[in-house]
């Protein structure tokens, strides 16, 4: 079996957007991100300027990841939901099935109570949405050759490398 | 599972540098880190132990605008080397979309090279996916060095699928054939997605 693809169309994702504020809204949380189980952003919400989504967003994937194994070595199945307290910030995780995570951050300006009642709402939702996502047919990506359809040689160029050592200096 | 996302004209690639024990995966990753146009980058992760050796994975975000509107992201991955991290290394590699194998050319460690090979195909397989569908390319690294076999040796030893695939010599200390394999793999995937399947003379 090859690797699954994952297609998001725009009709979903407006709809996972508007249940992310929605949730920031009834929970006051800061930030919510949705986060497949490879790591890749699919949408973020809230206040998030400042936080490295991407990171957070791989980090969190990995954690699930490896708590599903804790799991199993302590006889569970897996824990659905996973929350990270500290001083100020905390993070809640709570799993949309097989497929994602949501992931919260929220202060002390709203309870961990509020923040697990409306991730439950959410995640139900966002399950949905999910379900659709997985009968809809994966596509190949079409591009016309003239809107720059070839590939270069180098997708990455190297910088000038003014660091690399040059023994005749 | 790379993914692409219509809304944000995004595609998503994970690309997982696998290998043995300190055969240079993390300085791949650190030298693309460093010598990559700043706006093609984000910030790099790293879950090391106090030795730096890796515990988890290595995390390097890259951005590229390349296919029409698309913009392309691809995240590479390291693996933890060490044989006795391999649910981690198992973790890692889920939903990968491209591999780099990099191997250590030193002859001291083909046995670590063919075993490390070994145990990719057969994690791999417990996700249901096979080297027949991923696209990967090999690394023969350390090429500096005076102890190293042939590259015709570790061809006989890693690249002897039906289907041979790239092979780059390089020494990652110094970046020599990093951005080739780096371009190389990135190439083999974006192919992929874009054209349907392609064999790698195709590209």
């Amino acid at each position: 079996m090859p690797p699954e693809r994952r297609v998001i169309f725009e009709e979903e994702q407006r709809q996972i957007e508007s249940i992310l504020r929605d949730f920031l809204k009834n929970s006051e949380a800061k930030g919510v991100l949705v986060v497949d189980m490879s790591g890749a952003l699919i949408n973020g919400q809230g206040f998030l300027q400042r936080f490295d989504t991407e990171a957070l967003g791989v980090l969190a994937a990995g954690t699930v990841a490896s708590t599903r194994q804790m799991a199993r070595i302590v006889g569970e199945p897996l824990f659905t939901d996973l929350f990270h307290q500290g001083k100020r910030s905390h993070l809640y995780l709570s799993l949309i099935g097989d497929e994602a995570v949501l992931v919260v951050i929220f202060d002390n300006t709203t309870t961990l109570g509020l923040v697990r009642l409306y991730s439950q709402q959410a995640v139900k939702s966002l399950k949905q949405i999910y379900a659709k996502l997985s009968s809809r047919e994966a596509q190949p990506l079409k591009v016309e050759p003239s809107k720059g359809g070839e590939l270069p040689e180098s997708i990455f160029k190297e910088k000038e490398n003014k660091d690399k050592q040059n023994p005749g200096e | 599972m790379s993914s692409i996302n219509f809304a944000t004209k995004e595609i998503l690639c994970k690309i997982v540098y696998y290998g043995p024990a300190l055969s240079g995966k993390t300085t791949n990753l650190l030298y693309i880190h460093k010598n990559i146009p700043e706006e093609q980058k984000s910030q790099m992760i790293s879950l090391a132990t106090e030795s730096d050796r890796t515990l988890f994975f290595d995390f390097l975000p890259l951005e590229t605008k390349l296919i029409g509107d698309y913009k392309a992201r691809f995240q590479l991955y390291t693996v933890p080397g060490q044989v006795y991290y391999n649910a981690t290394r198992k973790l890692v590699l889920r939903g990968v979309d491209g591999i780099v194998f990099v191997a250590d050319s030193q002859w001291e460690r083909q046995k670590d090279n063919v075993e490390s090979f070994a145990n990719m195909e057969g994690n791999l397989r417990e996700y249901g996916y096979s080297l027949d569908e991923i696209p990967y390319v090999l690394q023969y690294n350390k090429r500096d060095l005076v102890n190293i076999a042939p590259r015709e040796y570790m061809d006989f030893l890693l690249n002897r699928r039906k289907k041979r695939v790239l092979v780059f010599e390089s020494v990652a200390t110094t970046g020599i054939g990093v951005f080739d394999t780096l371009n190389a793999i990135c190439r083999l995937l974006l192919a992929k997605l874009v054209r349907g399947q392609l064999t790698v003379e195709e590209v």
